[in-house]
């Protein structure tokens, strides 16, 4: 019985895209940065989307976020379709099912770690719930993410490793459905890269939130067990790992 | 609010800058509210002076015509005050009857023009209070032939205390006469009018300028409020008429001053009148000598406003400017906000706070700094005799901090943030999140 509640979750896709295209308009020309792009990722993955650089990493992956939509084509997220959503429903979207990991971190410089990762769950008041509550789970994350020590500081007084962790624990803060880092490893060193890779499986584990990251470095691909390879606005490969 | 503490804190990220435009608004703040404040006291000083100089806040006072043609200040006919000012006793805190005499003092070969009050000294409380002695003494006051002279007076006549000094004058049916008084005391002219009076006991006067004991030539009537002085006035003027007795007609405009009025007082002028039987009223009050001080205080209201304008326009500009820059500044900022989830509204709502609290510590800044100079300006002392005397209180500016003008002009300072504020925050949170994060 339990077994197959796990299968089935398993099985259930949360993010699928159709024959997505999306061209940027470049002066008086166009970069056709995705050229018909279909998959579906399961909910609890931990997939990977890799290429080089100008593949069209961070172009889907903002289209899943939405924090940007595709010229054609169609992204459901959640079983739920994304274009004719207007900003309000899609922040709402963003917010309740989606979290954030970036390149260059984003946190709130004016804000300490403890803040930081509460910030999300203080924008929307029905998130917000109890303050008891809320503050054990800020403390929990603070804790999975090891920044207890931490908590106090300011990102300008942190690592660039530490201040990851900051954004992963903002990420899970909402307790999304899925979080998606574009290149998270990017800025920093590959022992400090892996260790963020690291994190956010056991978070992937621990808490099943599926994450979708890019990254063009080899040796981090090979942590995910879904992978889904990009050369110039296509789709090369699209593996998934057996699960067994 | 955790929008409040984000604002809060963004406020002071760059403090150099916050605190230019903190000291900016709150010098438009402090000018705004010392002029305000100064032109306040400026009015109310010059009310407290004329009241205690004048007797009162509203006056009435009566003329007969005479046989001869000549017009005689005098109320032959009391029961129509009688009737009258009753009506208004709720309003009234006091009332004085008083008469006076404009004539020239004799002493020796010097002579000298002057007036002289006569009082009923056991009910002038506030004119004992306002008179500044300073030879002599009130306690023989009573003493019937006792005048307070001013020491101007005292000094063009080289008079010493207890000197009896003439009067010449005329009686109010307008027949030469010369009056005796023995000078008990001596004042110093504090409401700086320049024209300060002698006093002398009513009963006296009176015998002088041949009216009976009990007769009077003006009645001052003190108000529970400054506002009422208008209204009552004219409702006094109403309730005159609703007797069936005249009031003198209205004087054209530019007449209304005191130079004409003891002018007429004294020449008595019988500018071709209609002629008219018993006595005819005259209802004048305090702000009919205000006119001067209100057209400079409107002048200097006016200044004020400019100033207030100018400022408003630096602050607008300074601060649209500063909000587009941290609007810059903050781009990708926004950009994560936005992505974690932050509406639109509430990209605005932190721009705009961001604002009132940059506004609100200014101005809260300009009031204190608008206290402290006002204190300053408290303590400065202007010597006796200073032709300032009439604006001042007890020969001191008054600056009263007048809570409604502090209110509103932080009330404007807020609208005028909102409205410098408003599009830049437009801005920042009509970025798309991606091109926000692209930054
Ligand atoms: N806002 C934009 N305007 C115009 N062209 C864009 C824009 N964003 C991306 N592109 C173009 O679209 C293509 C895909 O860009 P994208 O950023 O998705 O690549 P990427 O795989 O994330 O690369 P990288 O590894 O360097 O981050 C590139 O050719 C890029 O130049
Ligand atoms: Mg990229």
């Amino acid at each position: 019985m339990q077994g197959a509640n796990i299968l089935e979750a398993h099985n259930q896709t949360i993010v699928s895209l159709e024959d997505v295209h999306k061209i940027y308009p470049l002066g008086k020309t166009e970069v056709h940065a995705v050229k018909g792009v279909s998959f579906s990722i399961t909910k609890g993955e931990f997939i990977s989307i890799a290429g080089p650089s100008g593949s069209g990493k961070s172009t889907i992956l903002n289209m899943i976020g939405c924090i940007d939509t595709p010229t054609s084509g169609t992204v459901t997220i959640n079983n739920t379709k994304t274009s004719g959503m207007n900003d309000n429903e899609i922040t709402r979207l963003r917010h309740q099912t989606l979290g954030f990991i970036f390149q260059s971190f984003n946190l709130i410089p004016v804000l300490n770690v403890f803040e930081n990762i509460e910030f999300p769950l203080l924008l929307d008041n029905k998130t917000k719930g109890n303050k008891k509550e809320r503050q054990e789970w800020i403390d929990y994350l603070v804790a999975e993410v090891g920044l207890e020590q931490w908590r106090h500081h300011k990102p300008a007084e942190l690592s660039g490793g530490q201040r990851q962790r900051v954004a992963i624990g903002r990420a899970l803060a909402t307790k999304p459905l899925i979080v998606l880092a574009d290149e998270p490893t990017a800025n920093l060193d590959s022992a400090t890269g892996e260790a963020i890779i690291e994190l956010m499986k056991k978070m992937n584990q621990d808490v099943g939130t599926t994450f979708i990251f890019s990254t063009h470095d080899q040796s981090i691909v090979d942590i995910a067990d879904h992978v889904i390879r990009l050369r110039d606005g296509l789709i090369t490969h699209n593996d998934r790992k057996s699960q067994e | 609010m955790n929008l409040l503490k984000i604002a809060f804190r963004n406020v002071s990220r760059q403090k150099r800058r916050s605190n230019l435009l903190a000291i900016a608004i709150a010098f438009g703040v402090m000018m705004i509210i010392l002029v305000n404040s100064l032109t306040h006291g400026l009015v109310q000083n010059t009310q407290t002076n004329f009241e205690s100089a004048l007797g009162g806040h509203i006056y009435i006072s009566g003329e007969i015509l005479l046989p001869s043609g000549r017009k005689a200040n005098r109320i032959d006919n009391t029961a129509v005050l009688n009737a009258v000012i009753p009506q208004f006793s709720s309003f009234i805190i006091d009332s004085q009857k008083r008469s006076s005499i404009s004539g020239n003092f004799i002493f020796r070969s010097k002579t000298t023009s002057g007036m002289v009050y006569g009082v009923h000294w056991d009910e002038e409380e506030s004119l004992l209070n306002a008179l500044s002695v300073v030879e002599g003494s009130l306690d023989r006051i009573n003493e019937a032939d006792a005048i307070v002279l001013p020491l101007e007076v005292m000094e063009k006549l080289n008079l010493v205390l207890n000197e009896k000094l003439l009067l010449t004058f005329d009686t109010v049916t307008g027949q030469a006469n010369v009056g005796e008084f023995t000078i008990v005391a001596v004042t110093k002219d504090t409401s700086g009018l320049g024209f300060s009076a002698a006093y002398a006991n009513i009963d006296y006067v009176n015998a002088l300028l041949g009216l009976e004991t009990d007769e009077y030539q003006s009645y001052n009537l003190i108000l529970t409020s400054l506002s009422l002085v208008n209204p009552i006035t004219e409702q006094i003027k109403q309730a005159i008429r609703a007797q069936g007795v005249p009031l003198k007609p209205e004087p054209e405009k530019e007449d209304v001053s005191m130079f004409s009025m003891a002018i007429e007082g004294m020449f008595g002028s019988v500018a071709n009148e209609e002629p008219w039987e018993g006595t005819r009223f005259k209802v004048e009050n305090l702000n009919d000598f205000m006119d001067m001080v209100t057209q400079v205080v409107a002048i200097l209201d006016a200044v004020a406003l400019g100033m207030f304008l100018i400022m408003l326009m630096i602050t607008m500009v300074g601060l649209v400017n500063t909000f587009r820059m941290i609007m810059i500044e903050r781009t990708q900022e926004i950009g994560t906000m936005r992505s974690v989830g932050m509406q639109k509204r509430d990209v605005t709502k932190l721009f705009l706070l961001e604002g009132l609290i940059l506004a609100l510590r200014g101005a809260l800044l300009g009031i204190i700094a608008a206290m402290v100079i006002g204190a300053i300006i408290r303590i400065i002392p202007f010597p006796d005799g200073t032709p300032l005397a009439i604006l001042l209180h007890n020969g001191h500016i008054s600056v009263p901090l007048v809570p409604s003008n502090i209110i509103m002009v932080t009330f404007i300072i807020s609208i005028i943030t909102v409205l410098a504020v408003w599009s830049p925050a437009r801005k920042a949170a009509k970025l798309t999140p991606a091109d926000a994060l692209r930054s």
